[in-house]
């Protein structure tokens, strides 16, 4: 059954023959990283694994927006989903996460109004449906989902809409790619996410290859795309290459789209981020602009949260920077699994806990 | 970190809306990010579409099949 | 609010052994009965291609007709919130008259509580299916063996695609809609051809993958399913790409998943398509050696480990 539109679906002898040319070209062991949850899933759904040599190590890195909130965030949306003049928006993904003692999805269960929305427009809806609450919206992703949320906020302004706020949790790529590149043991090649590039265009990850001499190939998320993207990194490395390429030209262009680029710009600026794993990353996070301050809930209300804890011995930070795998991890498989996750990675379907969860960690039924 | 579908669009709202068709399933979409008329293809994700899909780049993969021709003689 | 419910059972439910009105009924049984019970939660009530009273007679009937035994009759109890819409009541009625007609089953006994506003979604049904089965018939989860063949008789994630349609803060619309049938009369036409069924199972909550999952532990066996034979109508293929879901997940309210000994499938694949209910039967797997569980071939000819759900599937944007 194909999973995205037939156009871009791969025919199997490409797949094939794709499989034998990195088999052919790949000469010594090399590590990939992939820094886009969607690819971490994509390459599970798929089998890639199944299809390259094991001197291909692929690791997934911080590229789950939901993994690399900390829990700081997560108790202040909790906190605000018990006050009762407030409705909580929050995309599906962020439910289950567990927080340092609950999750919105226990608080929901046990009566707090927590909406799951699809678009951070519909929890504008939302607001203007509940006039006499404060609709607040969970603010978390990356460059992808930045410019809906930019969009709501501005056209809260331009309705004069005085009931929506946002809890900004937002990160963006590029620096945290930097940080990565930055470390002891880094990576030989980076598999590049797929539609932050089409909002921030390929020219944004070219610091990699110039700076740091990674080369890396932006990709889309059929299995061919990943077979090629995979086959491509290898080639480079072979040849001694090192170039930032781009192999999703049908939504990704050198400078992205400048139109989202300046709604986000309009609404907000650069400021530190702590990502869980890596730490404060400078100039990594959004907050809102000057003149858009008042729909930030934490320049509204005061928040009050105890000390956020992160569970000990949980090793979600170190996996989200691929220096462990799950299998590394005590609890992996046993007290964290995904009906009861200890840590986010288990929690969200791109998160690597999860991903390896649900897909490998029995050894497979080989035909 | 991004899950976004491949959708066509079949009727224009005002300026900043559209109805998008995904295989059948039709939904209100936000095009204000992007420049488009019926029948272009668009990436939406969260209620909004966040870039125009290329037809000139639609055959990527067929093009990534001819250049592995070529590659697969050069091996 | 109670006298006008009971009109409304004795206007669209009367028999002569519901009119007796006792709190039992009296069936004839021995050893061959079968039994199953179900509530249904569902939120809406309403959705496209159904409504919670058809749901409730089919879920029943299907679970009963699984074990390979003429379906004869059902229960049917109501938990109804005070001030709960009669019109919208009496329509959920005629649901479930229609439903019990087309399964050929009676409802010979039930029950009635009227609870306060806000206690139950609105109605809860609960009814139980009863039927009788040939002693020699024996069908489960445990009796699957290396060899078989599974067989699934349409596409998959159609209820599940048509419940999401309804849900607040989604905002779509889709052609799908549910596949809730009762499909009793299929299984009886596919038992009268077929004489090595070995289990078939209704992958409801949790979809084919969990289904499948069940009954690999139950038999320990492997279970190899193949990504490109799964049916699937391209609706669901695209509610899936736009919230990031996975139909192998997704509920099913008209759909067996049937474990044949495999010289007989192609036969029940055929006997299944001359039914409405089974009009795109294919054979979806095969039961094979190994660590129990199951494992999908994907599209591209790699292979990958299909778990069972955990958690409940909740729309995502990663």
């Amino acid at each position: 059954m194909p999973m995205n539109s037939d156009r871009f679906a791969p025919p199997q002898e490409a797949i094939e023959k794709l499989k034998r040319m990195i088999d052919i070209r790949v000469k010594k062991d090399i590590s990939i990283m992939e820094v886009c949850g969607t690819h971490t899933m994509a390459i599970f759904r798929h089998g890639i694994r199944d299809m390259i040599p094991s001197k291909i190590k692929l690791i997934s890195g911080p590229g789950c927006p939901v993994c690399v909130t900390e829990n700081p965030v997560i108790d202040k949306a909790i906190w605000l989903s018990q006050q009762s003049d407030i409705i909580i928006a929050s995309f599906g993904d962020m439910l289950r996460v567990p927080g340092s003692s609950s999750s919105l999805y226990f608080e929901k269960a046990n009566g707090a109004k927590v909406q799951v929305v699809y678009s951070p427009l519909l929890a504008l809806e939302l607001a203007l449906k509940n006039p006499d609450k404060k609709v607040v919206f969970v603010a978390v992703g990356f460059e992808t989902t930045i410019p809906a949320i930019a969009v709501a906020i501005k056209s809260a302004k331009q309705r004069n809409i005085k009931n929506f706020y946002v809890l900004c949790a937002h990160k963006t790529v590029p620096k945290a790619l930097q940080a990565l590149a930055q470390m002891d043991n880094k990576v030989d090649g980076f598999l590049l996410p797929g539609h932050v590039s089409s909002i921030i265009g390929a020219n944004a990850y070219r610091f990699l290859a110039k700076d740091y001499k990674i080369p890396g190939v932006i990709a889309g998320f059929e299995p061919l795309d990943l077979m090629n993207a995979i086959y491509k990194i290898v080639d480079m490395i072979d040849g001694s290459r090192i170039e930032i390429l781009n192999e999703y030209k049908r939504v990704v262009s050198d400078n992205g789209n400048t139109k989202a680029q300046e709604v986000i710009a309009e609404v907000f600026a650069p400021c530190d981020a702590s990502w869980r794993g890596l730490g404060v990353i400078p100039g990594s996070g959004l907050m809102l602009q000057d003149n858009y301050a008042r729909f930030d809930i934490e320049d509204n209300i005061r928040i009050e949260i105890g000390e956020s804890r992160e569970p000990v011995g949980c090793l979600c930070g170190q996996i989200l920077c691929g220096t462990k795998t799950p299998p590394d991890c005590k609890f992996f498989g046993t007290q964290c699994v995904p009906e009861n996750p200890i840590g986010p990675c288990m929690v969200s379907s791109e998160g690597t806990c999860a991903a390896y969860y649900k897909y490998s960690r029995f050894e497979r039924n080989e035909e | 970190m991004c899950l976004a579908a491949p959708a066509k669009i079949i009727e224009i709202i005002d300026t900043d809306n559209a109805i998008v068709d995904i295989r059948g399933v039709h939904q209100k979409t936000n095009i204000s990010l992007v420049d488009i008329d019926v029948g272009a293809w668009v990436l939406i994700h969260a209620g909004i579409a966040i870039n125009i899909i290329e037809e000139q780049f639609a055959d990527e993969a067929l093009k990534i099949i001819d250049e592995l021709d070529v590659d697969a003689n050069e091996l | 609010m109670r006298k006008l419910i009971e009109s409304l059972v004795s206007r669209y439910f009367s028999n002569p052994t519901l009119d007796r009105m006792n709190d039992f009924a009296l069936v004839m049984g021995g050893d061959n009965l079968v039994v199953s019970t179900d509530s249904f939660v569902v939120k809406p009530y309403k959705f496209p291609g159904g409504d919670i009273g058809k749901l409730a007679v089919c879920g029943s009937v299907n679970d009963v007709a699984c074990s390979g035994a003429e379906v004869l009759y059902i229960t049917l109890a109501f938990i109804i919130e005070e001030g709960f819409n009669i019109a919208e009541l009496e329509n959920i009625c005629k649901s479930i008259k229609e439903a019990s007609e087309e399964a050929g089953v009676i409802i010979i006994t039930g029950d009635t509580k009227v609870v306060e506003n806000g206690a139950a979604d609105g109605i809860y049904i609960n009814t139980t299916g009863i039927g009788i089965k040939n002693t020699d018939v024996n069908i489960g989860g445990e009796f699957v063996k290396p060899g078989d063949k599974i067989i699934i008789n349409g596409n998959i994630g159609d209820h599940a695609a048509a419940i999401l349609s309804c849900r607040e803060g989604l905002c779509f619309t889709t052609p799908t809609v549910s596949d809730c049938a009762p499909l009793n009369n299929m299984v009886k036409q596919l038992m009268g051809g077929c004489k090595q069924v070995r289990c078939m199972r209704d992958p409801t909550r949790g979809g084919v993958a969990t289904a499948l999952n069940e009954i690999a532990r139950q038999s320990q066996v492997g279970i190899r399913i193949f990504e490109q034979a799964l049916p699937i109508d391209q609706s669901v293929v695209g509610a899936c790409e736009l919230f990031g879901m996975d139909p192998l997940y997704m509920a099913n309210e008209g759909k067996l998943l049937i474990f044949v000994a495999g010289d007989e499938a192609d036969k029940a694949v055929e006997i299944l398509r001359a039914n409405k209910y089974g009009a795109d039967a294919a054979i979806i797997g095969e039961v094979i050696e190994g660590r129990p569980g199951v494992v999908m071939k994907t599209s591209i000819g790699s292979s990958r480990i299909v778990d069972e759900l955990t958690g409940e599937i909740l729309p995502r944007i990663c």
